[in-house]
């Protein structure tokens, strides 16, 4: 074959290969759904969504420190509290869980000062300088379900006493817009979290074998802030509180405090800007040399409860609006005081 | 054969740290001392929690410390017709504005050990008990509180306000320390709920400044309450 022959059959195997349909990759828009899912370069990301988790019957108890032995026998002269836990847990919501990665190195999704509006990513520029090592997010739905301790038992081993209490129920819980991240502080041990949640609750009950609803509390509410018919601020009322017009305002009830807070009142230091819930152990204390857990759980939100009620009387509402504790250091155990 | 100078000089080693293993055995001696209150008090025995159940009265005792400091723009609790049905009067047994828990930042408020304590109208053990009070608290809070109290139901120590006296500033929806603006805490904080609707206690009450004994024993009808 001569040279122009070769040439002429190349041609046409190039042309051959040229219709040959390949598999093209291109590029695609990711949806925001399919963008919140990104991972880094490393870390993994998980996401569930979806389901149902039955509790049934798991034993609860309470007892003194050192009046029982592990099995519940009573040694001492004080007692135990115990009961049975049961209830169902409906999953209807999406969460997403980020394990060493994070998109936004410096920032979590928060709500905005103000604490109304859309959350937005919002930067952490001091205290929290380490990637969260996990973050857990809610992204929409709720959580609901009803909880019931049964059968909760008391046994005093000085008196003879024992009796059943009676059951305690927590129907119509629902918590959305959940979120919680783990960090680790800057060049130490211990862990800070930044979490919040809307949590509301139709009825917590308590009922003795004799009297249903010997406690009814109901419509509860743990958010930012509600709004609604402003509340009396007088004690010259002729009606009982309306009320059907609360509703939450904004934001959830936050644990650890992610926002810019330069103006607490007495703290000299500028750089102060945002506090975590804090969880350490700590074996220097003053008192001895004992050991305890120390959590350091700033917290800011409302709590409302429409009703408090007992075999027809009813005390009215509870309302605890814009509760912001910059610091709330807790020791336990204790010192030791206070008996 | 005889040992060489080289193996008897290994068994001398050997018997030497025989005799220094044993010698480091049992050296102690032991003797009974008198623990400090320091340590008493951390003996777990005496309980981090405790919960005593006795007639109609369950008590829990968390041994906590915690140390507070912040803002609450308003708290408001029991609702609810202290008039007739005809005339009724309604307001808040507790009405507290502004509050500022702790002085400051480094200042905050300091509560050792939680009391929560249950109470039925008879026995625990009967079948036809029913709830009729709920105490919870401290008894020991140290620091500030400073606020608007428009409205406050319960009794206040005169020691708390910077006043003297002993007797108790004994209110029912009454704004006594609204004149005051700040309660300077240095003893027992107690809020009770009480749920008999049949009782002239009943309704949402504070006790501050005193101990639990007199929380627990407290009447608006009786007298001395607060002494026992």
């Amino acid at each position: 074959m001569n040279v122009r022959a070769q040439l002429l059959v190349l041609a046409a195997f190039a042309a051959i290969l040229f219709f040959i349909p390949f598999p093209a990759p291109g590029l695609e828009e990711l949806s925001d759904r399919q963008l919140s899912r990104v991972t880094a370069q490393s870390g993994l990301t998980l996401g569930a969504d979806q389901g149902v988790f039955y509790l049934d019957a798991i034993g609860l108890g309470f007892r003194d420190a050192g009046t029982l032995d592990p099995w519940g026998t009573p040694l001492g002269v004080d007692g135990y509290l115990c009961g049975d836990l049961g209830g169902i847990f409906l999953m209807d919501t999406e969460f997403i869980m980020d394990i060493g990665n994070f998109l936004e190195q410096d920032s979590i999704l928060v709500q905005d000062d103000a604490g109304g509006g859309t959350p937005v990513l919002r930067s952490l520029d001091h205290p929290l300088n380490d990637t969260p090592m996990l973050f857990l997010s809610q992204t929409g739905g709720s959580i609901h379900g009803t909880f019931r301790v049964t059968d909760i038992s008391t046994w005093d081993h000085g008196a003879g006493a024992e009796g059943v209490l009676g059951d305690l129920s927590l129907s119509g819980l629902s918590v959305s817009s959940a979120r919680i991240a783990f960090f680790a502080p800057t060049g130490g041990a211990g862990i800070r979290v930044l979490t919040g949640a809307v949590v509301t609750a139709e009825t917590i009950r308590f009922s003795t074998l004799a009297q249903e609803n010997d406690l009814l509390v109901s419509g509860v509410m743990l958010g930012n802030s509600f709004s609604g018919t402003p509340l009396p601020d007088d004690n010259l009322g002729n009606a009982p509180i309306d009320t059907s017009s609360w509703a939450l305002e904004s934001g959830s009830f936050n644990l650890g405090l992610p926002y810019s807070y330069n103006d607490i009142p007495g703290v000299p230091d500028p750089d102060l800007t945002a506090l975590p819930l804090s969880v350490d152990v700590a074996g220097d204390r003053l008192i001895g040399q004992a050991t305890c857990l120390v959590i350091n759980a700033p917290m800011e939100g409302s709590l409302r409860i429409e009703s408090v009620s007992s075999k027809g009387f009813d005390l009215g509402p509870i309302a605890i609006d814009g509760l912001r504790l910059y610091k709330n250091l807790i020791e336990f155990p204790g010192r030791g005081i206070g008996h | 054969m005889k040992p060489t100078q080289a193996a008897l000089l290994i068994r001398a080693g050997l018997v030497f740290l025989m005799v220094f293993f044993l010698g480091t055995l049992s050296s102690g001696v032991c003797k009974t001392e008198i623990m400090t209150d320091t340590e008493l008090a951390l003996v777990t025995g005496q309980g981090t929690t405790n919960l005593y159940v006795e007639g109609s009265t369950v008590r829990l005792f968390l041994d906590i410390h915690m140390e507070p400091y912040g803002t609450l723009a308003s708290g408001k609790a029991g609702y609810w017709n202290r008039g007739t049905p005809d005339d009724p009067v309604f307001g808040w047994d507790m009405n507290w504005k502004n509050v500022v828990i702790g002085e400051s930042y480094d200042n905050p408020l300091v509560i050792d050990g939680l009391v929560l304590q249950v109470e039925f109208n008879h026995d625990v053990s009967a079948q036809d008990k029913s709830l009729t009070r709920i105490i919870i608290g401290t008894n020991h809070m140290k620091g500030e509180i400073s606020g608007d109290f428009p409205s406050t139901s319960g009794a206040v120590n005169p020691g708390v306000l910077g006043l003297g006296g002993t007797d108790p500033l004994v209110m029912i929806r009454g704004d006594a320390l609204q004149a005051h603006s700040l309660l300077n805490m240095d003893g027992g904080f107690f809020l009770e709920i009480n749920l008999d609707g049949q009782s002239p206690e009943r309704g949402v009450r504070a006790i501050i400044g005193y101990p639990e004994s007199a929380a627990v024993n407290m009447t608006f009808t009786g007298t001395d309450w607060w002494s026992q």
